[in-house]
Formats: structure tokens, C-alpha cells, sequence
């Protein structure tokens, strides 16, 4: 039985994205959610978009760089 | 003279004559204009005379000086037409056109008497007058002529040299379109005389006398001898019925030959009458002038050849396929109800009365209703009374009572203080409603079957209105995540994750994050962890004080308008390995 996972972009904004990630089942054609919603937000850092380049799928990415641009809008949290 | 200066004429005496009008050719008026000297403008002289009649005339001299410019006018027959005073004016112009002209002055010239001239093509005033003169004599000559013209006409009608002698003939005046009485003797003489026997057969030449020539009643038996007219003698046609009176022909008169043929030709005729009035054979209706008959033509046999609706008709095919036989009608009909008002008039046993319905689907069941249509109470029974039903609720304040409640008993509604309507689902005669069981201060009103539904259509309308305040549960969101933190700080943390709830515009997050053995040597020293579920849009940051299971305390903080949980500590410590930090937070989220 094949696991489906359905990605949400979430408040997408040229500044941050909130990525929800569900996972589902086909049982006679019906969509079944199992297991619990995965959530993050992220920002546009440098740092961030790594992250988000390494936990979605490459045309999802790339959904998310049309409304962030070519380079970070949000400068890296100060340790 | 008449001296200018410029235009304006000086030393103009008005009643300077210059001759005599008609024969003034002795005369000769002078110009002189001061301060025009030039040799290039041509002079002309208007005149305007009393009758409005106007002449032009070019000066006979002019001469310049340097000083001003003289000139003199001849006059001649043709310059003054009307005697009296008349208007002068000079215009001097050059090639470039109107250069000068002076202002009006005024002169007279005397009248003369009429004076004929062969030359004289523009006649003056005096000749016009002579002109009108001759126009009245040429009239007055051509009315003369006329008379001359009748008078003549008259002798010549009295010319007695035209005239004949008196005489006693014809010849004598000459009158050679009429008879003399010798002539016209001679020829009556040679007419038949009106005497009987006058006229002879013999006399009458073959075919003089015609039908044409004989009136109507000239000839009669009487004047026809016996035998004189024989068949032979009668042309074909020549005498017909309108020619015999009645009685005229008998039958002794007839021979029998003529009597035979009589016969056959009555015979023939009565045939004859008779087939007139048969029609010729024919293969139509109109052949034979029959109007009242069906032509084959307005047969059809299906509707769409139905061109004459006024003459067509259907043929037997035709009401095969269009018409019922009256056997099929009467099982197509034997099949059909009659017409009904009810379900049972209809044989319909699948259905409910209205009466079924009202039992069977909610109106046999009487309800109380609150001020808010909340239904407090119902029952099924057929009867309430004291302490079964209604008996001492306050809150009710309307009441509906089905139409299979057929008693209500005394104190049924007692002490129902806010009672206002009792609608009850039957007439009066149909329920039994005892004394004292509904308070005075409520309203009863009968043959009300609707009233339930209404009271539970605004029941629930007041339930939609409190469900629309409760909380929606499709705005609550569970789930949860983990937080990642910097390679530089991966020594410090085995792992960090959080659930969190989303409940509108809010989020509930709890974190757990578990240590490594580590040292925190200097205070106010940090962790960042990435990847809260939303990011933070709270208006301060929020922060707060937390303490691990070892007891170590620390603070919290999200920045706002990010997604990054930052971990303070406080002081100086030293971390076991797998000591863990569980706290919760709350931020906004839009």
C-alpha cells in the first residue's frame, strides 16, 4: 500500500513559507490521512533555504524561490 | 460755371439753366476742380433727371493746369432727357479704377416744345410723352378699324347685285336642289296605289318586297288569297312561331304529310329537352356540376397532406393510424380512474393523506416552546392534564397541541405564569379543553396545524444563531515538528521537536528538546532552533523563563516575524547528558 504525501505552501510570502507535509492512503479510491501533520516555517536566510532545498521536493523549491527571489531577505537569527 | 473744391462744388447757383431741353445744343457748361491736375483720369458727368430717368456723358474738353482740372460739357439733343431741375455728378477714374467724385450739385434745364427728329434714338422726356401719345392714337385707329371692318360687312350683305329676282319657279331663283311638281308627279305615278287589287303578283318583281320593308302587322291572312302562299313559296326560317297567332295554324289547315312531320319533330324535341337536362358523361364532379360531392383529391391520408382543413378529409388509413377504435378507447379507458379529489378517488394506496402525514410525521406530537422557540417538552398522549406534561414550567411560553390530543385536563398548564399562545391542531368541537386548564393570561388559538412547524423553524433558527458562536473545530490544527539548530551547536543538543495546535489565529506549541553533556561557560550565551511551525506575528517578542529537568534555568524568546526558537542561558552550568527542557508557548500567527 502506497504512502502518498501531500505538501502544503503554507503563508507563503516573499519573506517566510509555513510548509505543512500529510501523508495519506487510497482505500477504494477515498483518501485516508494517517499519521500527524509535519509543520515548519521557514525564513528566507540563507541558511533557511538550505534547509528547505533539503526537506521539499525540487518543483515544490522551486515554487517557493518564485515568490522568495534569487537571494535572502531576512538576515540570519544572531546567536 | 461750377467751381470744386476737391468734391465740394462752391459758387453752384442751383437755377443755372443750361438751355432748353430737346434744343440745347448751343449751350455749354463749365467745370473747373480745384487741386486735381492729373492727366491720367478719365472724367465722366451723371446726370439724374426729376422722373428718375438717369444719363451719363463724357465731357467734350478737359483741360489740367497744375493747379486744378477744367472741364466743359457741350450739351447735346441726347444728354437731357426731362426738363426741370436735375442732378450732376463728376467721376474721374484711371486705369486703376475709381480715383474721384464730387458731391451732387444741381441744375435746371428749361422745357421745350416737342420736336421730331429721325436721328434722335434716345428720345428725351418730350418724345416719350410723344411716344405715349402715338401709343393712344395707334389704339384708338385699331378700334376704328374694327368698325370699318363690321361696316363693310354689312353693306356688303345689302349688295343688291347679289340679290335674285322675284320669280314663280325654281328656276328662277335658281334652286336646282328641290322636285318640281311635273317632276314629282311623274314620279308618284309610277307608285302602287293604296286601292285594293292595285298591286298584282305578276307587278311584284322576285325578292322586292323583303321582310325588312313590311312592318309589323302589314301583311295579314286577310290580305293573302287562299292557296296564293304554297310551301314551296316559304323559305326556310321564314315564318316562325312569332309570326302565327294562336288558332292560326289548325290541323285541318296542315296536310297529313305535313302533319307527319309535325309529329316527329315534337318527338325529337321532347327527346331532345329531355337530354338537355341530362349532363354529359364526365369522369368528375365538375363534369357533371356536382358541388355539394367530396373531390378525390381532398382525401388524405396522413396530417401532414392536410392542405384545406375546410375540405379535406381523413381516409379510412388515415383513422386507423391517427384514431383509437371505440374498443380500445373504452380499454384505454377502463384502465383510467375516474376524476377525484383523494387518493383513495384515485385508487392510490402508496401514499399518505394529508391527515396520514400530519399523524405519522411529526404533527401528532404537542410541544412546548420557551420565549427563544427552544422546544422545554413534548408528548404523544392524547391527553394531559395536572403534573403530566407542562404543569408548573415557568419557561414556556408557547405551547402546540397535535391534533391527536384531544383532552387537556385541568391544571395542565398550571402555573406556566409565562404562558402567552396555546395553538391547538383542531377546531373546538374536536378537543375537550377542561376549566382552569390553560391559564387565563394565555391565548388560545384553534386550527392551528402549522403553528408547531413555525415554533420549530424558529427553534431552529435560534440554534443556528447559538451554533454560529461556537468554535469551529475545522479552524484547529494539530500536528508536529522538529527544530533544527546550527553545526555550531549540534554538540549541545541530542534533539528538539515540538506538537503544536493551531486554533485560529493562534498557536499552542509545545517544545521538548533534549541535551547533551555540555558546559556553558560564559552567560548570555544562546541557541538558535529553526523551524517553529509558523512564523511568529506577535507585535513584542515573546519570552519567557523555563527550567530543565536538571533544574538548570534558561530563558526563551522568538524574534518576532520568524520561525527560529532562541534559547538564553542564564548562567554559568553544566548540562548532563539527556537533560531535558519541556515547555509550552503561545504566539500569533497572523
Amino acid at each position: 500500500m502506497e504512502i502518498k504525501e501531500k505538501i502544503t505552501l503554507d503563508m507563503l510570502t516573499p519573506d517566510s513559507v509555513s510548509i505543512l507535509k500529510q501523508q495519506y492512503i487510497t482505500i477504494d479510491g477515498t483518501d485516508i490521512k494517517v499519521g500527524d501533520n509535519i509543520r515548519n516555517a521557514y525564513m528566507n536566510t540563507q541558511t533557511e533555504r538550505e534547509y528547505l532545498k533539503g526537506c521539499l521536493p525540487e518543483d515544490y523549491y522551486n515554487a517557493v524561490l518564485a515568490m522568495w527571489g534569487n537571494g535572502p531577505t531576512v538576515l540570519e537569527p544572531a546567536s | 460755371m461750377i467751381i470744386y473744391n476737391m468734391k465740394k462744388p462752391i459758387d453752384c447757383i442751383g437755377s443755372d439753366c443750361v438751355g432748353v431741353t430737346g434744343d440745347n445744343i448751343a449751350y455749354t457748361q463749365d467745370f473747373y476742380i480745384k487741386g486735381i491736375s492729373d492727366d491720367s483720369i478719365s472724367y465722366t458727368i451723371h446726370l439724374r433727371f426729376a422722373d428718375g430717368s438717369v444719363n451719363s456723358v463724357t465731357p467734350s474738353r478737359v483741360v489740367t493746369d497744375g493747379e486744378g482740372t477744367a472741364i466743359s460739357w457741350i450739351i447735346k439733343k441726347n444728354d437731357i432727357f426731362a426738363h426741370g431741375f436735375f442732378e450732376v455728378q463728376i467721376e474721374g477714374r484711371n486705369k486703376a479704377g475709381l480715383v474721384f467724385q464730387t458731391e451732387i450739385a444741381k441744375l435746371y434745364a428749361d422745357e421745350s416744345l416737342a420736336v421730331e427728329d429721325k436721328e434722335y434714338e434716345n428720345p428725351n422726356s418730350e418724345t416719350l410723352r410723344l411716344r405715349d401719345e402715338a401709343y393712344s392714337a395707334l389704339e384708338e385707329i385699331k378700334g376704328q378699324q374694327e368698325q370699318i371692318a363690321e361696316n363693310l360687312n354689312l353693306i356688303e350683305q345689302s349688295d343688291l347685285s347679289l340679290k335674285a329676282d322675284k320669280a314663280t319657279t325654281l328656276s328662277g331663283y335658281g334652286i336646282t336642289d328641290a322636285y318640281t311638281k311635273a317632276e314629282t308627279d311623274s314620279a308618284l305615278s309610277l307608285k302602287i296605289s293604296n286601292e285594293a287589287g292595285s298591286v298584282s303578283t305578276e307587278n311584284i318583281a322576285d325578292k322586292a318586297v323583303t321582310n325588312e320593308k313590311l312592318a309589323n302587322g302589314a301583311v295579314t291572312s286577310m290580305k293573302i288569297a287562299n292557296n296564293s302562299v304554297s310551301g314551296a313559296a316559304i323559305v326556310q326560317n321564314q315564318i316562325n312561331a312569332g309570326h302565327i297567332i294562336n288558332g292560326a295554324v289548325t290541323a285541318d289547315k296542315l296536310s297529313d304529310d305535313v302533319k307527319t312531320l309535325i309529329n316527329e319533330k315534337a318527338k325529337s324535341d321532347d327527346v331532345n329537352s329531355k337530354l338537355s337536362e341530362k349532363a354529359d358523361k364526365a369522369t368528375t364532379l365538375d363534369g357533371y356540376g356536382i358541388t355539394d360531392g367530396e373531390k378525390a383529391g381532398n382525401k388524405v391520408f396522413g396530417k401532414n397532406e392536410v392542405t384545406d382543413e375546410e375540405n379535406n378529409y381523413p381516409s379510412i388509413g388515415y383513422l386507423k393510424n391517427f384514431y383509437y377504435e371505440y374498443s380500445e378507447v373504452d380499454e384505454a379507458l377502463s384502465k383510467k380512474a375516474d376524476k377525484a379529489t383523494t387518493l383513495f378517488g384515485y385508487g392510490i394506496n402508496d401514499a399518505y393523506t394529508k391527515q396520514e402525514s400530519k399523524n405519522l410525521y411529526g404533527l401528532n406530537i404537542s410541544v412546548v416552546f420557551d420565549e427563544k422557540f427552544n422546544p422545554l417538552n413534548y408528548t404523544e398522549a392524547a391527553s394531559i392534564s395536572a403534573g403530566s406534561f407542562a404543569t408548573g414550567n415557568k419557561n414556556i411560553k408557547t405551547a402546540f397541541i397535535a391534533k391527536n390530543l384531544r383532552y387537556i385536563g385541568e391544571g395542565a398548564f398550571a402555573n406556566c405564569d409565562n404562558l402567552t399562545d396555546v395553538y391547538i391542531d383542531n377546531p373546538p368541537e374536536s378537543i375537550t379543553v377542561t376549566s382552569g386548564a390553560i391559564p387565563s393570561t394565555a391565548t388560545i388559538h384553534y386550527n392551528a396545524d402549522f403553528n408547531d412547524n413555525k415554533n420549530l423553524i424558529a427553534s431552529l433558527i435560534n440554534l443556528n444563531s447559538k451554533l454560529s458562536k461556537k468554535y469551529d473545530s475545522s479552524n484547529i490544527e494539530t500536528g508536529s515538528g522538529e527544530l533544527k539548530t546550527t553545526d555550531v551547536n549540534s554538540d549541545k543538543i541530542n534533539s528538539a521537536s515540538f506538537e503544536y495546535q493551531k486554533i485560529g489565529s493562534y498557536v499552542n506549541v509545545h517544545i521538548y528538546i533534549d541535551f547533551k553533556a555540555f558546559s556553558i561557560s560564559n552567560t548570555n550565551q544562546s541557541i538558535s532552533l529553526s523551524g517553529l511551525p509558523f512564523v511568529c506575528c506577535n507585535t513584542v517578542n515573546p519570552r519567557e523563563l523555563c527550567i530543565t529537568s536538571q533544574k538548570k534555568q534558561l530563558a526563551w524568546a522568538i524574534a518576532r516575524n520568524s520561525s527560529s526558537l532562541t534559547l538564553l542561558f542564564l548562567n554559568t552550568d553544566l548540562f548532563a547528558e539527556n537533560e531535558k527542557l519541556s515547555f509550552s508557548l503561545r504566539y500569533k500567527i497572523e
